[in-house]
């Protein structure tokens, strides 16, 4: 009896298909031309998805604890051991580097430039989930149009380059990070000033660091020079540290050469970025004034 | 009595399909969280496309078609591309399954586990197509061997552990359903 009456509202399933197949058209289509169309979907997104996405990130980096707790007492001994002559070794070069501190800001005072990120507004996030699939490497943090992030911001971590906001809702952002292999930063070695671009991609960070392309042959660079983005990037700010040149040869054609760039982000162990809520655009404006 | 009756019919049309919304949510939290969690492992399984696969031969075309619509665009809005992409794929697929669960036994696990092997690989060679080829990068081989590949061998693997769960969950509630709903047959009539 139940079943009679329940095949009667069955509708057919080629009619079903064709109307999901023609939303799906529809929207991708529309979305061409107005990139507004995905706004509701992003409000729901933030709405229902983001805080259970805020708990189950907790629930994971416990999870991740307990995995890694598995040390035995002699392994974290030996490792606080190690660690402790670590600090000792940096305890010392902090010393001198402090002595050099005063003289590098007396030297920048002189050359009237600011590498510092002190001079941007920053807001911070906790990433809170790696986006699905394997083809981008992307991120989702807790923060969005509601706290002031917008599409094209910079975000850092450990004083280093992490990526850009490319897609923002209302309490969330996605940040495609430098590592990906959609990823091109426009990016000058630090001693020479000369352009060259750091390319992202999906297996050269697993081997621990990225291609560098397009330097000048005539350039000589030494190794572990840093890294930091340059000044004709339409998205990146300059100034902002990429990471330090490990490895450099000559390219086939003679007229460049290539090379490995260690990032200065632990891209593994990320949970809390700093986005800087100053874009490109206004920030070189605001240079033009 | 009769405002009772109805609440139980409408919990019983409606519940499986309301644990399947919230399991296509845990899993997609369970996939953003894999990298946290596994920390060694580079390479995320696709929950989500195997889900689809599931509810499209256990339930249905029309069932699974509406679960990989959504599904699809929770993907596409996650991800911030266009909304719509994995919505049109994670359609089709399901149209495929429901398609071959005419023709195959369902308790068959080599059919699923081979139909979420082809499903997977071609979602990640479109995704390819679209989002890579398309930028001007040719390198095939090194995608299949970096992406494609793994993820579906992965993704294949792990069908073999959840399909017969999947499974043996659909038969009791549909045992329950069923039972269930004579009850209640009894109770209107009784009364």
């Amino acid at each position: 009896m139940a079943n009679s009456t329940r095949k009667k509202f069955q509708v057919k399933s080629k009619y079903v298909l064709a109307v999901l197949l023609f939303l799906c058209a529809a929207l991708i289509v529309t979305g061409f031309f107005y990139e507004d169309i995905a706004e509701p979907f992003r409000s729901v997104y933030s709405k229902v998805i983001i805080p259970l996405q805020k708990g189950t990130n907790a629930a994971g980096s416990a999870i991740a604890g307990w995995l890694e707790d598995s040390d035995t007492i002699e392994e974290l001994q030996a490792e606080n051991e190690s660690l402790r002559a670590q600090v000792e070794e940096l305890e010392e070069w902090n010393r001198s580097v402090a002595t050099e501190l005063d003289e590098l800001d007396r030297l920048k005072g002189l050359y009237d430039v600011d590498y510092s990120y002190e001079q941007y507004d920053k807001i911070a996030a906790t990433v809170i989930g790696k986006t699905s699939g394997n083809w981008f490497s992307q991120f989702t943090i807790d923060k969005g149009t509601a706290d002031g992030v917008e599409t094209g911001m910079n975000v850092i971590a450990d004083g280093g380059l992490v990526g850009i906001v490319s897609d923002c809702g209302e309490h969330y952002a996605v940040v495609r990070s430098i590592i990906d292999d959609e990823s091109n930063v426009s990016v000058v070695v630090s001693e020479s000033n000369s352009l060259c671009v750091l390319a992202g991609s999906l297996t050269a960070y697993e081997d621990g660091f990225l291609e560098l392309t397009e330097l000048s042959i005539d350039v000589s660079v030494s190794e572990g020079a840093a890294v930091i983005t340059s000044n004709i990037s339409s998205e990146f700010l300059p100034g902002l540290l990429v990471g330090y040149v490990s490895d450099l040869s000559a390219d086939k054609n003679n007229l460049t050469q290539s090379g490995k760039v260690t990032l200065a982000v632990d891209f593994s162990q990320l949970s809390e970025v700093l986005v800087i809520t100053t874009l490109k655009e206004d920030y070189t404006e605001n240079l033009e004034d | 009595m009769k405002v009772v009756d109805f609440f139980k019919k409408l919990a019983l049309a409606g519940y499986k399909k309301i644990l399947t919304v919230l399991l296509a949510i845990a899993l997609f939290l369970f996939e953003t969280q894999w990298q946290e969690i596994f920390r060694g492992f580079s390479v995320t399984p696709n929950f989500l496309l195997m889900l689809v696969v599931f509810v499209g031969f256990l339930a249905g075309k029309n069932c699974g078609m509406i679960l990989g619509f959504f599904t699809g665009l929770l993907l596409d809005v996650s991800m911030g591309i266009a909304p719509g992409v994995h919505a049109a794929m994670f359609v089709c697929l399901a149209w495929v399954c429901g398609f071959m669960k005419e023709y195959i036994y369902e308790g068959h696990v080599l059919s699923v586990f081979l139909t979420v092997g082809v499903g997977d690989f071609l979602y990640n060679f479109l995704f390819y197509i679209f989002y890579f080829l398309l930028n001007g990068k040719l390198n095939l081989l090194y995608y299949m061997k970096t992406v494609i590949l793994p993820e579906t061998v992965l993704t294949m693997a792990l069908t073999l552990i959840c399909y017969p769960l999947f499974y043996t969950l659909h038969r009791k509630l549909k045992r329950e359903k069923k039972e269930l709903i004579s009850d209640t047959m009894i109770g209107s009539d009784a009364s």
